[in-house]
């Protein structure tokens, strides 16, 4: 499109942009004649617009406009009654809004095009992210609309540092994307970091914000998420507060932060607007639900294949009697209930509405029930396997490293008893300790040595204790590193 | 992705050889004629809705070794010793050498150090051993005693260190009283790491149970 051209002659514009259009029912051109001869050419895509606005502010006023020919400054200046309308004359930002519901004008005698915003799509309420709820606090969320998440945002954060650059990303869908973060806060650093990720990307279509987050993470085939995601504006805010950037994607309601960091897996928003007392009783089950998560399956078929003198007599007496019967090994048992569980919990989220929830609760106590009864599998088995798939939902943001966890830990368990499971989380942590998140130290405030701010690092201070600038990571960028 | 994947799910493979177990509770020792006869007390639990209970299953042999090797031939699965809590011995087993016993059962790996060993006054051990059909129902027994100081406690591993720094020791003793009932018996006294006699409560300072 960058080769087109338009000539002062309307006809000729028309044919232009049919020609460019043609097969695409959807667009729409209408001529507007004025009194005294003012000949204008339309464009917009049904859908799109709001009507109203193209029929009060553009249509109108140029059928009831004085002035026999008019250029497109004039057009723009003294006859549209839009607040937002410009000349544009790169083909590339003008075919880029046209695409994205804006009008394009034409008039007679003139090349040049002007573009009204006239976007008037339909868009779904700022309604609460079904995931991200909170007990108290805010209730909005992003939508899939662009604009109206940035202005989420910028409704929080009165702050004339606040910065929205936009990029335009993919080939095909050239999706907008709005790299946002408070100038001066935000290490300049990151701000380039980013946005040279970003711009190096070679994509043909952004349909979401994951698309961009696995080709811009750092360690990509980690289990463990390196940015940030949210779907709350609140959150967002407060990232950027922190020294953070937010990735905004068009069409998508999850926007990206980074750097994230490991204790963030561990917060929910509700920490930050209930009382801290409570939070912070919250947040410890988080962390031990995770570590019991991926270690109770591991544990227990270790104790039993190997370490059986460390459970106690009548546990161990219970848990034989309950083994008697079953066909397969304890290790490949309780496999194959992970493996039942993670069927249950995709069957649930993949069924529509309560359908699915009724599918889960009702497939987990009747398939369980009647394991249980056939024999099949063992009721304690089933009961570490529940506590696992329960515990494991306490931190959503680790649910990944969870699911490949358990898995790892079972393997070593059944290989090496509780040694292995030691060896296996020695590992782990050893990967973690190596991970980082835009060159910021993954596990920063959780390791002595890297420790910076503890005011909301496992356990949240109350807001008395806080500082202003806590977690301004700027300080905390690895040396030597190139972002 | 293959390679971690099929690594990963290798090790369950290895996992599928563990036998079942059986699991003792307790232990007793006899002697007759020259011959040893050790009985074990396996725990048996068919079913989460049935009670743990006991079943008693006895070999014969020349020492501890073969009477251990005999006994797991009998078992219907794998001997297993960590959560013995309790080892009766006769009279006519204690008037022997006990160190070696000691000894044998300190070194063995699943036996606990805390295995409390008492002897069997007027009967034999087995006899004392399948009087309870509860299970544990001796070590709690030995246990509770000891805390009111009407019995010595004197676990294994303490037994085994007396013995091997100069040859006495003392253990608690069991009896089958008039009314058929487990009770305790005062204490059994060791030189030369033989047994020499017993005392009852009012000597060692213990209890009106002794």
């Amino acid at each position: 499109m960058d080769n087109i051209t338009f000539s002062a002659d309307l006809e000729h514009n028309i044919a232009q942009m049919q020609s460019i259009f043609q097969g695409d029912n959807t667009l729409v051109v209408r001529r507007a004649v004025g009194h005294k001869g003012l000949t204008c050419a339309v464009f917009f895509f049904d859908g799109m617009v709001n009507n109203i606005a193209i029929n009060q502010s553009v249509i109108r006023p140029i059928v009831c406009s004085d002035l026999p020919r008019a250029s497109a400054d004039t057009l723009c200046q003294t006859i549209l009654q839009v607040n937002d309308s410009r000349v544009e004359t790169d083909p590339a930002k003008l075919f880029a809004a046209f695409l994205y519901g804006d009008t394009v004008v034409f008039t007679e005698g003139d090349a040049r095009p002007v573009v009204v915003n006239t976007k008037g799509f339909s868009v779904r309420s700022a309604s609460e992210p079904e995931n991200e709820r909170v007990l108290s606090g805010p209730r909005e969320g992003f939508t899939e609309c662009f604009m109206p998440n940035l202005a989420l945002i910028r409704r929080r954060l009165n702050d004339k540092r606040l910065k929205f650059t936009f990029l335009r990303i993919g080939s095909r869908t050239n999706t907008v994307v709005c790299l946002c973060y408070l100038d001066g806060v935000c290490e300049s650093k990151l701000v380039g970091h980013l946005r040279r990720k970003l711009e190096q990307l070679d994509i043909d279509s952004v349909l979401d914000a994951n698309y961009l987050a696995e080709r811009i993470r750092d360690h990509r085939f980690s289990p463990f998420p390196t940015l940030g995601t949210t779907e709350r504006p609140d959150v967002v805010a407060a990232r950027l507060v922190e020294g953070r950037c937010a990735v905004v994607v068009d069409g998508s309601p999850v926007v990206l932060t980074a750097p994230l960091l490991f204790q963030e897996c561990f917060q929910s928003n509700d920490d930050y607007y209930i009382n801290f007392l409570h939070a912070n009783l919250s947040r410890v089950l988080r962390t031990l639900g995770f570590v019991c998560t991926i270690t109770f399956p591991a544990v227990y078929v270790a104790l039993l294949l190997y370490h059986r003198e460390l459970v106690p007599a009548r546990l161990l007496f219970a848990i034989s009697a309950a083994q008697r019967g079953v066909p397969l090994p304890i290790g490949w048992e309780t496999l194959l209930l992970l493996l039942v569980l993670e069927a249950l919990k995709e069957a649930g989220a993949r069924t529509p509405g309560a359908m699915g929830q009724t599918m889960s609760i009702v497939g987990g106590l009747v398939l369980g029930q009647a394991a249980v009864s056939a024999r099949f599998a063992a009721a304690p088995t089933v009961i570490v396997v529940a506590i696992a798939g329960v515990t494991g939902l306490m931190a959503p943001k680790l649910q990944t490293a969870a699911l490949w966890l358990r898995f790892a830990l079972l393997a070593a368990a059944a290989a090496y008893g509780l040694y292995g499971v030691g060896l296996a989380l020695a590992l782990v942590l050893a990967w973690l300790c190596r991970m980082h998140s835009c060159s910021v130290p993954y596990l920063l405030n959780f390791v002595p040595r890297v420790q910076a701010e503890q005011e909301d690092a496992w356990l949240r201070a109350p807001w008395f204790f806080m500082r202003h600038d806590r977690f301004a990571v700027k300080r905390n960028l690895s040396k030597g590193d190139k972002p | 992705m293959k390679l971690p994947g099929i690594l990963l799910l290798l090790p369950l493979v290895l996992c599928g050889c563990a036998r079942e177990v059986s699991p003792v509770s307790a232990l007793a020792l006899d002697r007759t004629d020259g011959v040893y006869r050790l009985t074990a007390e396996v725990v048996r639990q068919d079913s989460l809705d049935d009670a743990a209970a006991p079943a008693y299953l006895s070999a014969t042999g020349d020492d501890l070794p073969a009477l251990l090797q005999n006994l797991s031939r009998v078992l219907p699965g794998e001997l297993y010793l960590s959560h013995a809590q309790v080892l009766l011995i006769s009279e006519d087993v204690a008037d022997g050498s006990i160190l070696p016993l000691a000894d044998y059962l300190c070194a063995e790996n699943d036996v606990r150090l805390s295995l409390r060993v008492a002897v069997v006054r007027d009967g034999t051990a087995t006899e004392l051993l399948q009087n309870d059909d509860e299970v544990y129902a001796l070590s709690e027994l030995l246990d509770r005693a000891a805390e009111q100081g009407t019995l010595p406690d004197m676990p294994l591993y303490r037994a085994a260190e007396v013995l091997h720094a100069d040859g006495t020791a003392i253990l608690p003793a069991l009896r089958l009283d008039e009314f058929g009932q487990t009770a305790p018996a005062g204490t059994a006294v060791f030189a030369n790491e033989r047994l020499r006699g017993f005392l009852d409560g009012g000597e060692i300072g213990g209890g009106v149970d002794a």
